[in-house]
């Protein structure tokens, strides 16, 4: 009995190259934040951390609007590459998400004291990741089949219309109840050379959300074309 | 119209069968009852800090008793299996949905009508306090948890550990109604503050989400 | 409603398939009825019945394939307004009375109030408008469901093992009940595990292994001899 062939491009291939791109630029961008840009006038060395802390949001915020982007068009379209860049998005985001939630109070408490402030941005961030984490907690959650991307992708349209109106609220209550504000307040600006090594480190966490963004989709897809080759076999069983 | 007779019928009859097995009625009543009160003992209730963090307590004490309400919402259909009946039906989800929505909204308002005169003893709101504006901020916000609320039970009753996944699946999306909510009743407990923009938002919030939870009624309410 | 030709096939599966996980419980599995027609569906456990009736209710959608009632997919508006699905659950609550149910039925289906009492007296369940269903004994039970299934007039009706755990008076009524309704011109499926009670009643047979449309004869007397019995 023939298992039906399935087709796909060489998996190496790309990971060679692509991962030796993102960690080429990485290490560029570790040494450009590292050493090469000048340090911050007032925070010393752990304003250092700004480094990692932005781009982790900035790719975080990528990847959720890929999320929401591919759970529209699974919406439409009920196909399985939409859903499986959904998933894949979702999971990337959060991980950098985390990265950048953790980076912010190792970067605050050296230079401000506190582990912690409410302050928009950071509280923004917070009710971002506790959404996205609930979402990854549905699809764990509900069982294989039609039913999850389905569920999950209605949660996504939840969330698109949820964060203007979480901006607004943040916003107000945080003018309603002044807190300290840490990163970019009024009057931060950045020399040049950091803006340059902030692009190459946006750049790099950028390149790696790719990549491992790539690798989630191709497992899933493959997972897929595993299912369809026993279901396959299975409907052919005569004897069985 | 059809639809609206089906969102009516849903509606009444998810009350009266609330109403006729009091038993879930009598143990929201009474979980409610017990979160206030452990509250009471878990906070300092003098008027002061009442004053102060009044409003936060309160909502707390609405979310926990929300929950179980909501979470009755599609429970109730399992007896029977009416889920599949309704779902066997031409009937539109939206007009189940709307009519879902109602009585979650009228449930919660149920139990918020009893416990919010307990917490005004029990934590020792002053009389002063400005009562029409707690209660306008009740409705908005119960509103907003409701169809939030039965949208995501709908969305968990698919699902395993489906009493775990509702208020996973519910509080992150409602923090800007909390905020917003807790906001609002602290303006009228600390008696400083204009609570139009919370008000304002709340409405937003509710329109959005009322409409939103109706358009995507389809998905959550479908077969498999 | 008008009988209609019995020779105009009324409901077309092709190629019905549904998997669950990656396990077929039907395969591929192709017929037609016309309007007007008693069928039984016959097969061991787990042999799809359950699944295919599913599918044709609209309870479960197939996995790759085609059902279509008339003019109409499964599973539309449409479709589901033309559909009587008679379940192992009786999809009435318990906590409501029988009337109470099958009002809101008649409100989910568009159906004025008048029709719960036409549908309880075609069932002959007219004595239990006012009771409990969870108060019901099996065969009551069965009777009201029936008459939930039959409040908006369906065009098809399908039953899973309506004649299981009742006494001989209430099948001997079940089968008077669907005999009428075929002749009215009612397309019928019913799945036993009991060809006998279907026996001189059924218009043909259709027989499920795993998964699989092993035999599909229609217009023919059941001959008890000629059907595995599951």
């Amino acid at each position: 009995m023939e298992t039906p062939a399935i087709a796909r491009p060489a998996r190496p291939n790309w990971i060679v190259l692509w991962g030796s791109l993102t960690l080429t630029v990485l290490l560029i961008g570790l040494y450009l934040a590292l050493l090469w840009a000048p340090e911050e006038a007032t925070m010393g060395i752990y304003q250092r951390i700004f480094y990692t802390h932005v781009p982790a949001a900035f790719t975080a915020f990528v990847a959720f609007f890929i999320n929401l982007v591919a759970s529209v068009l699974y919406l439409l379209r009920r196909s399985r590459l939409a859903d499986a860049w959904a998933v894949a998005a979702a999971e990337v985001g959060v991980v950098f998400l985390s990265i950048n939630l953790i980076t912010g109070p190792i970067w605050a408490k050296p230079i401000w004291g506190i582990w912690w402030t409410w302050d928009a941005r950071l509280t923004l961030d917070l009710v971002l990741w506790v959404m996205y984490v609930s979402y990854l907690l549905l699809r764990q959650l509900t069982p294989r089949g039609d039913l999850q991307p389905r569920l999950a992708a209605a949660l996504a349209c939840f969330f698109f219309v949820d964060v203007p109106i979480n901006y607004m609220a943040i916003r107000w209550w945080r003018t309603q109840h002044p807190q300290p504000v840490i990163f970019g307040g009024p009057g931060s600006g950045l020399a040049p050379q950091m803006y340059v090594a902030l692009a190459v480190c946006c750049m790099a966490f950028m390149l790696l959300g790719y990549v491992l963004l790539r690798l989630r989709l191709e497992q899933e897809m493959d997972r897929h074309a595993l299912d369809d080759a026993q279901r396959a076999l299975l409907l052919e069983d005569v004897g069985g | 119209m059809a639809d609206f007779r089906i969102a009516w019928a849903t509606f009444a009859r998810d009350l009266r069968l609330e109403l006729r097995t009091r038993e879930s009625l009598n143990a929201m009543l009474f979980y409610a009852l017990l979160v206030v009160v452990i509250f009471s003992f878990a906070f300092e209730s003098e008027a002061e800090l009442t004053a102060r963090v009044g409003g936060g307590l309160l909502w707390v004490a609405f979310l926990f008793a929300g929950l179980v309400a909501l979470d009755r919402a599609f429970v109730r259909e399992l007896p029977g299996d009416t889920l599949t009946g309704l779902l066997l039906s031409p009937a539109p989800r939206a007009a189940l949905m709307a009519g879902k929505f109602a009585s979650s909204f009228i449930l919660m308002l149920a139990i918020e009508t009893v416990l919010l005169p307990l917490f005004a003893v029990l934590f020792n709101v002053s009389p002063a306090v400005h009562w029409s504006g707690i209660v306008l901020t009740v409705v908005l916000g119960t509103w907003a948890l409701a169809v939030t609320g039965t949208y995501f039970s709908a969305m968990s009753i698919h699902t395993r550990h489906r009493a775990l996944l509702l208020p996973l699946l519910l509080l992150p999306v409602v923090i800007p109604a909390v905020i917003s909510m807790v906001q609002a009743t602290q303006v009228f407990l600390g008696r400083s503050g204009v609570a139009d923009y919370w008000w304002k938002l709340l409405f937003g919030f509710d329109v959005v989400f009322t409409t939103l939870g109706l358009l995507l009624a389809d998905i959550v309410l479908d077969v498999d | 409603m008008p009988p209609p030709t019995a020779s105009l096939p009324f409901l077309r599966c092709q190629r019905l398939t549904r998997f669950y996980g990656v396990f077929p419980a039907l395969r591929e599995v192709s017929f037609e009825l016309p309007a007007g027609c008693l069928v039984g569906l016959y097969g061991p456990n787990g042999a799809g019945k359950s699944t295919l009736l599913h599918l044709l209710a609209g309870v479960r959608r197939p996995s790759s394939g085609s059902v279509r009632l008339g003019d109409e997919p499964a599973g539309t508006r449409a479709a589901r307004q033309r559909t009587g699905y008679l379940a192992h659950d009786s999809l009435l609550h318990p906590h409501l009375s029988v009337a109470e149910n099958l009002a809101y039925y008649a409100a989910l289906y568009d159906r004025p109030s008048s029709a719960v009492t036409v549908a309880l007296a075609q069932t002959r369940g007219e004595k239990l408008a006012g009771l409990k269903v969870g108060e019901l004994s099996q065969g009551m039970r069965q009777k009201a469901a029936l008459a939930r299934c039959l409040l908006h007039a369906p065009q098809l009706l399908l039953l899973d093992e309506p004649f299981a755990s009742l006494d001989r008076q209430t099948v001997l009524e079940l089968q008077q009940t669907l005999a009428t309704l075929r002749d009215g011109g009612m397309t019928i499926l019913a799945s036993t595990h009991t060809p006998q009670l279907l026996e001189g009643l059924a218009d043909g047979v259709m027989v499920l292994e795993r998964g699989r449309l092993q035999q599909c004869e229609l217009g023919l007397p059941i001959a008890p001899q000629g059907v595995p019995h599951g």
